[in-house]
């Protein structure tokens, strides 16, 4: 890194929270939220001395993965950032004047990881640094809302806050990683760059992702989900990473892929569609919320979805002033309450007129009439119905009088509308969003708990015990009928063989020469009895002469 | 032969030397014992890092001896790029379960026999790594598995063990004969048990004899890598065996499985012939990480939990090597180190909070945050590892390996799927920690701390895991210089 007065007040804005950490660490009787005051006039001063050196990007000698870390220093995220420290600033000394809700060590660490992770998503120009940023505030949004071990209700916000950002957060890796194949760098200017002229289908992909990531950031209605919860455990340091860091990075994002959206015309009236349907959605379905605070979600969420209508045909100029005044608006709508003047009453009312209009002013040559002419319709309508929501709120709290009942009793449009919301409250709000989701999360948990028992434990675990069962079963018979069998057969054999052999021994080799003993003695018997017989008789010679007779007649028959 | 090459062979040398001792000294104590066994193993761990800077020269030492000369067999080893990594992993896993066995119940009877096996089932995990001879290669492999069972077999939970051992035996020993047959082919073929030999023939082979044993070598190691639905042996062997072994079960050896295919089919046979398997691996890793979260998430047990979560991270190793494409195997590599090193942490605060609660039941343990705040920080870190939050290691790993299935080109839905399905993981996570450390305090008494023994080595793991996550630069180009003198044609 050569180290400018840029790169200098640069490392400086990132490492003052930092030292400011270690600091409130290190002494803990400090006044954090005085230690947290300086620490944000410090980064303040820092950040205007920065924008007045102008555009620059910062390259650095570190690497993520094989890829080189560069930061890019733009008017755009430094106003962004501004608007959003600033916010801080005022939210904390409020605080600190009403002495309500101080700042524990635990959130002003917090604080202070949120402070330079923002600082690294709004300034990084790598793609995976910005996200890597991006993830890490997801999880301080989650982390915040944390208040003790015992408490399981503020765990289970913690872990709903943490997925949807993470899903989130997922769908936009899914598109870095489907144009970092194609780019072959992770610089985010290139990458937005060849994202704009890549195959449509795989830039459909890269669309869709970013859409969903961005429509997490906004929190725009229904993707609020996180918010909600996020700002339930009402801390200062809780609201301002999630109501406004995270919808800035939001802004930013959205701000940064615009060239992906205005690349092809129907990604542009998707993004319309999408932004007309949440933008009345989001109008009705938060009639029914009511108080400050959520003037402030109403109006936050509404405006977030202003600005996702807007980005359809936006001109980048001037455009780091317009998302530096939602900003503002935010924070106008969360310190209402302390603004009691008439005029400050009025001018948050008209503010979204005053940024709008001002915008398309000086964008006059640069966007369509039509569009123009619309867009200040919807800002007009969105003002309106805000003000009709305020007076509604502000005569709840008046006497009622008979008039205002005969009044309201009469079937108006107004009142038709705030039937047609309360329907929509019911079946999308309720219905839909709340007792869908957890119906549906316990279908998953069924489905798991099914599958669990079906396959892991019936078939593999249960499975193949009965296998083995089985196994010994067909062994057992194989040995009783197949193996035993032979061994039957064997075994007869044997004993056959053994019966023959005994028999043959018994016959042959007993009884044989017992036998052959007597009919030898027999033999020996007869012949001698026949000796004797014989030599008792008288021999008679004329028998001799037969034989000779018998040749001299076999000589005669050769002869003739 | 030059003394580099000398000391390699140590790496072999050394623990079969203390596993000698031990088996002779039976009376040596529990400490006795593992200050042998540690020793031992240390050097194992030391001899790598020592010849690093030869490594760096070289890019491969070669440690070779003759042996059965008419078989064309040598006492062959090499240690290279690919080969480093994969030791180094086990090696630093077998010796973290050994100083965390200090501080267990495990092994304090017949404890020489208990040290000796644990140093011959990573020499069986060394041995393979090393080998560069078919032969050699098998009998490590065997002696790993066998080494293994007598593990479980003696000192493992409960009745079922004997049962749960042979199960573990027959169905991995069932991969192995795959394994073996596919060696003998080549062997047959080749004339030759030289590994390296063979990685300069196989090309020469017919296609369909190319084709059936790159199946026979992917199924056979896809089994020691526990992918669904070959997996059926790990809940059950992660379960049993005492928690050390399952440290090194769950963190060091289904990394052989990937350690397997790298060196075998994928360094054998051109990456061409790989490609028709490159889907079906995908989908075998989706649904192995699909399944193996859903199953985390159903679980009570909180052993089998982190069991079955090795089942779905395995699912991404095989994923990443389905890509067939330099990031998605380097992110597979990668994701093997990180596995390791957060199974390991996990499997750590595991077996402590059964130590402390005498329970593993997920539904009656609660509440345990307050009163071990060192233990729900490593958990913490461990719980956010494992769902890939930066800057921790897996992050780097699954972002490559996701990359790596987009670079592919199969299919774009496929990969997106995997990555969306990662949410999974976070699911069955952040359930894991907010039951256990989360919640009114049950059971009612606890010991006051845990057990000192046991945290050291899992506080010393989990700022490991931190460092090797804010710093992957090393293994990242390690991993690319071993796949690419390994597999050419990366791309």
């Amino acid at each position: 890194m050569i180290l400018d007065f840029s790169s200098l007040l640069f490392l400086f804005i990132l490492f003052i929270p930092l030292i400011s950490g270690i600091f409130i660490v290190v002494y803990k009787r400090i006044n954090v939220s005085q230690v947290i005051l300086v620490e944000i006039g410090l980064i303040i001063a820092s950040l205007i001395s920065l924008a007045f050196l102008g555009e620059k990007t910062i390259f650095t000698a570190l690497t993520f993965m094989r890829e080189p870390i560069i930061f890019s220093v733009s008017n755009t995220s430094l106003l962004l950032y501004l608007g959003n420290v600033f916010a801080l600033s005022v939210l904390i000394y409020r605080n600190s004047k009403l002495n309500r809700n101080p700042i524990s060590h635990f959130q002003a660490t917090l604080l202070n990881l949120s402070l330079i992770f923002g600082f690294v998503a709004f300034m990084s120009g790598q793609f995976m640094i910005r996200y890597i940023a991006l993830d890490l505030i997801g999880l301080l949004v989650a982390i915040i809302v944390l208040n003790s071990f015992s408490d399981t209700a503020s765990f289970k916000n913690f872990a709903i806050i943490f997925q949807v950002l993470r899903l989130g957060d997922l769908s936009l890796l899914a598109s870095i990683l489907l144009i970092s194949q194609y780019s072959g760098t992770l610089d985010i200017s290139q990458m937005i760059y060849i994202a704009s002229n890549m195959r449509i289908g795989p830039r459909t992909w890269v669309f869709m992702g970013f859409l969903f990531a961005i429509l997490i950031k906004l929190a725009v209605w229904p993707f609020d989900i996180w918010l909600r919860r996020a700002k339930k455990s009402g801390s200062g340091i809780s609201f301002w990473i999630s109501g406004f860091l995270m919808p800035s990075l939001g802004y930013y994002l959205l701000y940064r892929v615009i060239p992906i959206i205005t690349s092809n015309a129907a990604f542009q009236y998707v993004l319309l569609l999408f932004g007309l349907i949440f933008f009345f959605f989001s109008l009705f379905i938060t009639q029914l919320r009511s108080g400050s605070y959520d003037r402030f979600n109403r109006m936050g969420s509404v405006s977030s979805c202003f600005f996702l209508l807007a980005a359809t045909f936006i001109s980048t100029r001037y455009i780091g002033y317009y998302l530096l005044g939602l900003v503002v608006y935010r924070l106008l709508l969360l310190i209402q309450d302390d603004l009691k003047s008439p005029i400050m009453t009025k001018l948050i009312l008209i503010f979204p007129i005053l940024i709008n209009g001002l915008y398309i002013g000086v964008n006059v040559g640069n966007l369509p009439i039509l569009f123009s002419t619309v867009w200040l319709v919807l800002t007009g309508f969105m003002v309106c119905w805000d003000w009709k929501k305020c007076s509604t709120e502000q005569r709840q709290d008046e006497p009622i009088s008979s008039e205002m009942i005969l009044h309201v009793a009469e079937p108006r449009l107004g009142q038709k509308i705030s039937n047609f919301a309360q329907w929509l409250n019911l079946n999308l709000e309720i219905n839909l969003f709340s007792v869908g989701l957890v119906k549906l999360s316990e279908l998953f948990t069924k489905f798991t708990q099914w599958l669990y028992q079906n396959l892991e434990i019936n078939v593999f675990t249960l499975g193949f015990k009965k296998l083995s069962k089985t196994y010994n079963k067909i062994s057992a018979w194989i040995r009783e009928n197949v193996e035993e069998g032979f061994e039957n057969a064997w075994l007869w054999i044997s004993q056959k063989l053994v019966k023959i052999s005994e028999e043959a021994f018994f016959r042959l080799e007993l009884k044989t020469p017992e036998k052959s003993g007597e009919l030898l003695d027999g033999a020996i018997n007869s012949i001698k009895s026949y000796e004797r017989n014989v030599l008792k008789k008288q021999l008679r010679w004329d028998l001799a002469l037969i034989p000779l007779f018998l040749i001299v007649i076999l000589v005669l028959l050769a002869i003739f | 032969m030059e003394n580099h090459e000398w000391i390699l062979s140590g790496i072999i040398v050394i623990p079969i030397l203390g596993a000698l001792v031990l088996l002779i000294w039976r009376k040596a104590t529990k400490k006795q014992a593992a200050t042998i066994g540690i020793i031992s193993e240390s050097f194992a761990l030391a001899i790598p890092l020592v010849l690093l800077s030869v490594l760096r020269r070289n890019d491969q030492i070669v440690f070779s001896l003759p042996w059965i000369q008419n078989m064309g067999i040598s006492f062959r080893l090499s240690l290279n790029w690919l080969c480093l990594i994969f030791l180094l992993t086990e090696v630093l896993v077998t010796l973290t379960a050994m100083i965390y066995s200090l501080g267990e119940e495990t092994g304090e009877k017949n404890s020489n026999f208990y040290y000796a096996l644990l140093l011959l089932f990573s020499l069986g995990m060394s041995g393979t790594t090393l080998a560069d001879d078919a032969f050699l290669f098998y009998i490590f492999w065997e002696l790993m598995l066998v080494a293994s069972v007598l593990l479980i077999l003696i000192w493992g939970y409960g009745e079922t063990r004997f049962r749960v051992a042979l199960k573990y035996f027959i169905v991995t020993h069932l991969g192995s004969l795959m394994v073996l047959v596919c060696l003998i082919t080549l062997f047959v073929n080749f004339g030759t048990a030289n590994i390296s030999d063979w990685m300069m023939q196989a090309n020469s082979l017919a296609i369909n004899t190319q084709v059936l044993l790159i199946i026979f070598f992917i199924v056979g190691f896809s089994v020691k890598m526990a992918i669904f639905p070959l997996h059926i042996w790990l809940p059950d062997a992660h379960t049993v065996a005492p928690m050390p072994v399952t440290i090194i079960l769950a963190a060091a050896m289904l990394s052989m499985g990937t350690y397997g295919i790298l060196r075998f089919p994928f360094a054998l046979f051109p990456l061409e012939n790989l490609q028709p398997f490159a889907i079906w691996m995908m989908i075998a890793g989706l649904i192995s990480e699909m399944y193996g979260a859903l199953m985390a998430l159903a679980e009570k047990d909180i052993k089998r939990i982190i069991a079955f979560s090795s089942v779905s991270q395995m699912g991404y190793i095989i994923f990443g090597l389905g890509s067939l494409t330099l990031r998605g195997m380097e992110g597979a590599i990668m994701h093997v180190v990180y596995h390791a090193i957060i199974k390991a942490l996990l499997f750590m605060v595991v077996g402590i909070i059964v130590a402390v609660t005498s329970e593993r039941d997920i539904q009656n343990i609660s509440g345990l945050g307050f009163k071990y705040p060192i233990l729900c920080v490593c958990a913490a870190i461990g719980v956010l590892g494992i769902s890939g939050m930066p800057p921790l290691g897996i992050f780097n790993s699954e972002w490559m390996i996701f990359a790596g299935g987009f670079d592919s080109g199969v299919s774009i839905a496929l990969t997106i799927i995997v990555l969306i399905g990662s949410l999974l993981t976070v699911i069955y996570a952040l359930r894991f920690f907010g039951n256990i450390f989360f919640g009114d305090r049950k059971p009612e008494s606890l010991p006051q701390k845990a057990p000192l023994a046991l945290i050291l080595p899992t506080l010393v793991i989990t700022i490991f895991l931190i460092v090797e996550g804010l710093t992957p630069g090393p293994l990242l180009t390690w991993a690319m210089k071993g796949l690419t003198s390994f597999i050419g044609g990366l791309h």
